[in-house]
């Protein structure tokens, strides 16, 4: 009996590359990226994160006007050269915004929705989440919160927080 | 109701006879309450009213059917046999499944002509487990109290000191006032005053440690049990679920177990504290003054006879009161969501009536409530009252007559009101304790109870190749109803097999049975020739893919959910079942990806999407074994057929069991079985059992014509 192809088969067709060989350039005409994978050209190209928040380092790189169409996957982009990694961060970091909590200035109950006050990697903002299922704890002390417009923010470690963040996370927690 | 082995009168008529089964029912031959027996042997059926004398024998070889006829308010055994139909005996419907088990055995005595063992036994395991739960109570509250026995102790004992410490201030009033005030003793007052104050802290500091210990005991004791009991169940198949709804099991583990927490972290020692406390301020009221104390004695079997009937009633009209607000919510909660339709049907005049009349009946159930408060209570203190300044009277007297000192009847008075105070909180605990008794009762049903599918010390972990066999295989969820009976099947590795059936044939038990979340009632299954019984659960499980028709998703990310088949899975392999199963593009479409938590039972996902998530979860684990059951039902038809082919591109090699109710889905294996009631009925190729003209023909035609089944491109053939 000869068995199907095994789930490492099918990860053969995820077409992982070893960083050395990814080179990636800004393509600011198209807004976009340009990948150079052993000499081969993509342009138009956009990386995705599948892991945003446990595997942030792992990408995904896809042409802009095929979405399905994925190219090939990059394990840890930081093992890029630095000009690579820089390009990539910087498209990375606009489509792929999620603000780190550094501190929880408040959290106020107003109604029907929770009113956040925080200091953000991105700067102060100020947010609100409806109900419990709006924030998501994830193991080692990560938690995911998603304001009532979408938008997602992170606490890299709860434990880390300054001690009145921390009580102020309780309140919601 | 059911007599497995317990006593029960004997008739002659039974003779030698050795009794398989005893029911008994309620309703007598002449239509009246009362006990009457059904006797259930391999020769004859015999029923018997002990009361009346009443008898009547059925030879088993005379039934030709059995069945329970259920009527309005009750239910009747009925068999076919000789002459005729007879009405075995009668029942309320609370005893209808019972009865339905009796047919069962009945049946299976007459059509098969053998005791299934297995059945009986467990029928048998079930009463005795009954019995069990109801006898086991004072041990479990016992085990339960033991389990944090050195906190119990201290906070028990704290509880104690405390209460010692209560009764001292008023014997300080009397030294006070006889020894300080009436003699002028200056440093007795500076003793008495700094004695006070010790004794509040300690107090205080004997109270805190009370609360914390007890609390201590409690919290771990039911963390202990609530962990004791989620082990216990995890041991359990899926037989768990047939005896006990998850609802069930889910208000054990939360509500009883919260039940007994009271009943260890305050029940107990409130107990044991309020006896010490009457026995103690009785011991010294009668101490301080024999006559005094028995007058102090007199209201006590009034006030505790009017406490318990007070609760008594106030427990009826405290319900009613929480019924009637609970009608009001119940009403708001159905119409409120409606608003449209009682627009629509312009029903405002007719449902402000409605609500009208319900929140009168709630307004008079609650002045009914204050009419009881204001009733008892006043006439409860006016007694205190009363007793307290007859009291005062006639101790007063003596004080006077110089037989009897100011401070000692200024003690006496105080000890008196605290001494009513624990025969109250005596009394209020009857309710709790018998909701605790209740609970542990609850839970004992869910202990005691034992696993009906067992894994062999020496069961073998095996590398599965896929071979499997069903070898005369017969099994049913309740005793004697079969729902697989006689199933010979060989399915070979690699091999690609269709089940089909109409609603209720089996096809689904078939997996089950494959899976071992059930072992057979008679015959064996075989896997690359070993007996089902004799492998690993966890072996045999993780090399067998299933999915299912409305997969369950857990409230956690997407990736971990299709980690749950491979708990070490990496990223990229997450990624790639996930590519297989057609879910990859829909889930990099999310927020998060493969992070985005998928709500509560996969609530944030649609039918589909958690389909291919499932079928993810499934691929992960690289199965041996693959069974899709209606895996791909839930999905449109564009979905559906790309997952098809990836099924059908991950299937080849492995040996894959498809059921499906659409028969189109399994037109192209290489095997179609076909079951009806339980029975393999064809098996064959698609094109086979279209030419026998069998009951795949008969399916294969209905579903052409309401259209479930699309026309081939290129005819069918």
């Amino acid at each position: 009996m000869e068995l199907s192809d095994s789930i490492k088969d099918y990860i053969k067709r995820l077409n992982i590359i070893e960083p050395e060989d990814l080179r990636v350039r800004e393509d600011g005409r198209r807004n976009s990226l340009e990948i150079n994978i052993r000499g081969k050209v993509y342009r138009n190209v956009i990386p995705k994160k599948p892991f945003p928040l446990t595997n942030p380092q792992l990408v995904i790189f896809t042409q802009k006007d095929y979405p399905n169409g994925d190219i090939c996957t990059l394990r840890d982009y930081r093992l890029l050269d630095a000009e690579s990694k820089r390009c990539l961060e910087k498209y990375l970091s606009k489509v792929c915004f999620i603000p780190v909590i550094e501190r929880i200035q408040s959290i106020r109950y107003k109604g029907e929705v929770y009113e956040w006050k925080v200091e953000t990697s991105r700067g102060l903002r100020v947010f609100h989440t409806r109900g419990r299922r709006s924030i998501y704890r994830f193991e080692e002390g990560k938690v995911s919160i998603t304001d009532t417009n979408d938008n997602i923010y992170l606490i890299t470690d709860v434990s880390k927080l300054d001690r009145k963040s921390r009580v102020e996370l309780e309140k919601v927690l | 109701m059911e007599e497995g082995s317990g006593s029960y009168p004997v008739p002659d008529i039974l003779g030698d006879d050795s009794i398989l089964r005893v029911y008994r029912g309620n309703i007598d031959e002449r239509g009246l309450f009362g006990e009457v027996y059904l006797y259930i042997t391999k020769g004859s059926i015999v029923v018997y009213n002990p009361r009346t004398g009443y008898t009547k024998k059925v030879d088993m070889d005379e039934v030709s059917s059995v069945r329970v006829n259920d009527y309005l308010g009750n239910g009747e055994l009925e068999v076919e046999a000789g002459e005729g139909s007879i009405s075995l005996i009668r029942f309320t419907r609370e005893y209808m499944d019972k009865f339905r088990n009796a047919a069962n055995l009945i049946e299976n005595l007459t059509y098969y002509k053998i005791v299934d063992a297995s059945a009986v036994k467990r029928l048998n395991q079930k009463e005795t487990m009954e019995e069990r739960v109801k006898t086991q109570t004072l041990k479990t509250m016992l085990t339960l109290m033991k389990m944090r026995i050195k906190a119990t102790t201290v906070g028990i004992a704290a509880g104690m000191l405390a209460t010692v410490l209560g009764l001292l201030p008023p014997y300080l009033m009397k030294t006070l006032i006889d020894n300080v005030l009436g003699e002028g003793n200056v440093s007795l007052l500076t003793t008495i005053v700094l004695s006070l104050i010790g004794i509040y802290a300690a107090n205080a500091i004997f109270n805190v440690v009370r609360s914390y210990a007890l609390s201590y005991a409690g919290q771990h004791s039911m963390c202990d049990l609530r962990r004791h009991l989620y082990r216990h169940i995890l041991k359990f198949q899926l037989d768990l679920l047939d005896r006990y709804e998850a609802g069930r099991v889910i208000s054990r583990i939360t509500d009883d177990v919260g039940r007994i927490n009271w009943f260890l972290t305050w029940g107990i020692q409130s107990f044991l504290v309020n006896v010490f406390t009457l026995v103690a301020i009785g011991a010294i009221l009668l101490l301080l003054n024999v006559k005094l104390a028995l007058i102090a004695m007199i209201p006590v079997p009034f006030l505790t006879m009017g406490i318990f009937l007070f609760r008594r009633k106030a427990r009826r009209v405290y319900h009613m009161a929480w019924r009637r607000w609970a009608d009001v919510t119940t009403l708001l909660v159905d119409k409120i969501p409606n608003f449209p339709l009682i627009k629509a049907f312009s029903r405002e005049v007719e449902e402000r009536r409605t609500l009208d009349a319900k929140l009168r009946e709630q307004v008079s159930a609650g002045m009914n409530a204050t009419k009881l408060s204001v009733e008892f209570f006043p006439m409860f203190g006016f007694t205190l009252s009363a007793g307290v300044a007859i009291i005062w009277w006639l101790g007063g007297m003596e004080v006077l007559g110089g037989s009897l000192t100011l401070g000692t009847l200024t003690a006496f008075i105080s000890y008196v009101w605290q001494f009513y105070g624990p025969m109250n909180s005596l009394i209020s605990m009857i309710e709790p304790l018998q909701q605790v008794i209740t609970s542990v009762e609850r839970i004992n049903s869910l202990l005691y109870m034992e696993p009906n599918v067992k894994e062999p010390e020496k069961a073998v972990d095996l590398n599965i190749r896929g071979h499997i066999i069903f070898d005369n295989v017969k099994f049913g969820y309740e005793p004697y109803a079969y729902v697989l009976k006689n199933i010979n099947l060989q399915i070979k590795p690699g091999e690609k097999v269709g089940i089909v059936g109409p609603t209720g044939s089996g096809k689904t038990t078939l997996t089950k049975l494959i899976l071992r979340f059930y072992d057979p009632n008679e015959g064996r299954i075989l896997i690359d020739g070993v007996n089902l019984k004799n492998v690993k659960l966890s072996s045999l499980r993780r090399q067998i893919g299933l999915v299912v028709q409305d997969p369950p998703l857990f409230s956690d990310t997407i990736a971990n959910n299709i980690r749950y088949g491979k708990p070490d899975a990496t990223p990229e392999e997450v990624m790639a079942a996930a590519k297989v199963s057609q879910a990859h593009e829909f889930i990099m479409k999310m927020p998060l990806a493969y992070d985005s938590p998928v709500g509560h039972r996969g609530s944030k996902l649609s039918g589909g999407e958690r389909q291919r998530v499932a079928i993810a979860r499934a691929i992960i684990s690289d199965p041996k074994v693959l069974i899709l059951d209606e895996a791909t039902s839930s999905l449109d038809a564009i979905t559906e057929r790309k997952v098809k082919e990836a099924l059908d591109y991950i299937s080849r090699g492995r040996t894959t069991i498809i059921i499906a109710h659409r028969l189109s889905t399994v037109m192209d294996t290489d095997r179609i079985i076909v079951l009806d009631k339980g029975r393999i009925v064809e098996v064959g190729s698609h094109d086979q059992l279209l030419r026998r003209g069998g009951l795949y023909k008969k399916l294969w035609d209905t579903q052409f014509r309401e259209g479930i089944i699309e026309v081939p491109i290129g005819g069918v053939k």
